[in-house]
């Protein structure tokens, strides 16, 4: 069985009266993508930056890799790489900002920014421009690159695709699904629009109002289906009607599907391959 | 602790806006000194205070202003955290950092300075340059301990900057000497402003004793840093 990477037992946390997390229980098991769904505003955050030692809580258990305490918990923040808003210095290029961060790291090997920036797709020429000018999307691959830094066995996007066109989210889904295959890395990735997630994770935990209602695998999630999907060509709908019902087999519904605009984009653009 | 402090002077160096007012300043300081060397060189005594405390503003403010306040606004200091560094830790390095990129500056005042003393042949009025240059460096060192409370307790660089530049630029002596003048300290022969830095760091340099050194450090540096660590440790940190 995988080991939890992260094990939250009745974390709550409240600002004055609002309390913001209300018990919260969460496992996230190495190996996994696990999709945070749920609305702005539903603690999504809040419960990144208890993770991350930025918000303090009033009640609960949290275990970092198997920590016990919280000071085990601290000295294994460092086997997690994290993305949850933009965090660099205006006057320095992208580079220097990842020298920066590579630096205090602890990180020797000065290659380890090449191939973050490689992984994100930021070209030298976009690299060594001040961060102060760099697009919003070009922030983002750049706080993604950040957090890429040192191979960390954990991850944590906060809607890294927040803002982001058609393009770039298609980029950021294929990386994130790209390091967890290629590097085994365990990811937690955030997001209000349940689309984006649902092709992405294997594990889902939907918050909503301070508590983590239910987490599913992706598995379970199919098994919930108690009916199948049969895509055949628009001219056949009419026969293929009639063959199944002349085998007893009912058919609750027929639809046409359309392509989804995402498809049809890509269609048009032709790019899926950039990441 | 070293990698940060490293990382973070090179970032401050980095900066162009900082470099070019230090050079600015350089400028502006030699040009000064030379033009009372070459016409009185017997009143630098008398000017080497104003020069030190104008060299210790007009560099001490972008250096607070490149190691704290663009910690707090890039939000590098939640990436740092985040990372599993403890905030004592940081504060700690923050204050070390500033330290040691203003004796940096100082240094180069102070080569710069030696340079036109040996040149002009004026090598034996330049004692007050350095010791004025150098006490006001001290002073900065205490006065940046108290600013940090404002920093990390109250999370508002703008005022740690405003209560910086007060107690650098003797703006909060002019405040406390007033007050002595109220009958109740006045009668008590009680001076309020001896507790700014820099007034007690001229009792212990006159006195000659290190228990003024000690309560100064005591008061100004161990203090503030324990407090600012305290106030900051809970803190909820925004993205």
């Amino acid at each position: 069985m995988s080991e939890a990477f992260i094990q939250l037992k009745g974390i709550a946390k409240s600002y004055g009266k609002n309390e913001v997390l209300k018990g919260v229980d969460m496992t996230v098991n190495q190996g996994d993508i696990y999709g945070l769904i749920g609305k702005n505003g539903s603690g999504k955050t809040t419960l990144f930056k208890v993770i991350l030692g930025l918000s303090p809580y009033q009640a609960g258990e949290m275990s970092l890799f198997g920590a016990a305490n919280e000071a085990q918990n601290r000295a294994n923040r460092k086997r997690i790489g994290f993305f949850i808003g933009a965090n660099f210095f205006g006057y320095l290029s992208g580079r220097e900002n990842l020298d920066y961060y590579r630096r205090v790291k602890g990180i020797r090997d000065k290659s380890e920014i090449d191939r973050v920036l490689g992984i994100v797709g930021l070209d030298e020429k976009q690299a060594k421009s001040p961060a102060a000018r760099y697009s919003l999307g070009q922030k983002q691959r750049l706080g993604i690159a950040n957090a890429l830094l040192g191979k960390p066995e954990l991850l944590i996007f906060d809607e890294p695709t927040n803002g982001l066109d058609p393009q770039g989210i298609h980029d950021i889904r294929t990386l994130i699904q790209k390091i967890n295959a290629e590097e085994g890395t365990t990811i937690i990735v955030s997001s209000h629009i349940l689309s984006e997630l649902e092709h992405t994770a294997h594990r889902f935990g939907i918050v909503h109002d301070g508590v983590i209602k239910r987490e599913i695998t992706r598995e379970e999630m199919n098994r919930r289906n108690k009916t199948v999907r049969i895509d055949i060509a628009d001219s056949n709908s009419d026969k293929a009607k009639a063959v199944l019902e002349q085998n007893g087999i009912e058919v609750y519904n027929i639809a046409r599907k359309d392509s989804s605009l995402e498809e049809f984009y890509f269609e048009l653009v032709g790019g899926e391959e950039n990441v | 602790m070293f990698n940060f402090i490293k990382a973070d002077i090179l970032r401050v160096l980095k900066k162009k806006s900082y470099i070019v007012l230090s050079a600015i300043v350089l400028l502006a300081y030699a040009a000064t000194l030379l033009i009372v060397l070459s016409k009185n060189p017997a009143s630098v005594e008398l000017v080497s205070g104003l020069l030190a405390t104008g060299a210790v503003l007009l560099i001490g403010i972008p250096v607070f202003i490149g190691v704290f306040s663009d910690d707090f606004h890039s939000k590098a200091m939640q990436t740092i955290i985040g990372f599993g560094t403890s905030r004592r830790r940081l504060v700690l390095s923050r204050y070390c950092e500033y330290l040691v990129i203003l004796a940096q500056a100082f240094a180069v005042i102070s080569l710069v300075s030696l340079l036109l003393f040996a040149v002009t042949g004026n090598m034996a009025v330049a004692k007050p340059i350095f010791r004025d240059l150098w006490k006001e460096y001290l002073s900065t060192v205490l006065c940046v301990g108290a600013a940090m409370i404002i920093v990390y307790g109250a999370q508002n660089t703008t005022f740690g900057l405003v209560i910086f530049i007060g107690l650098a630029a003797n703006i909060l002596d002019l405040l406390l000497t007033g007050i002595s003048f109220i009958p109740f300290f006045a009668n008590h022969n009680i001076d309020v402003s001896l507790i700014l830095p820099s007034n007690m760091l001229n009792q212990a340099m006159s006195n000659g004793k290190p228990i003024f050194y000690l309560f100064a450090a005591l008061c100004y540096i161990v203090l503030p840093l324990v407090l600012s660590v305290k106030l900051f440790e809970k803190k909820e940190l925004e993205f």
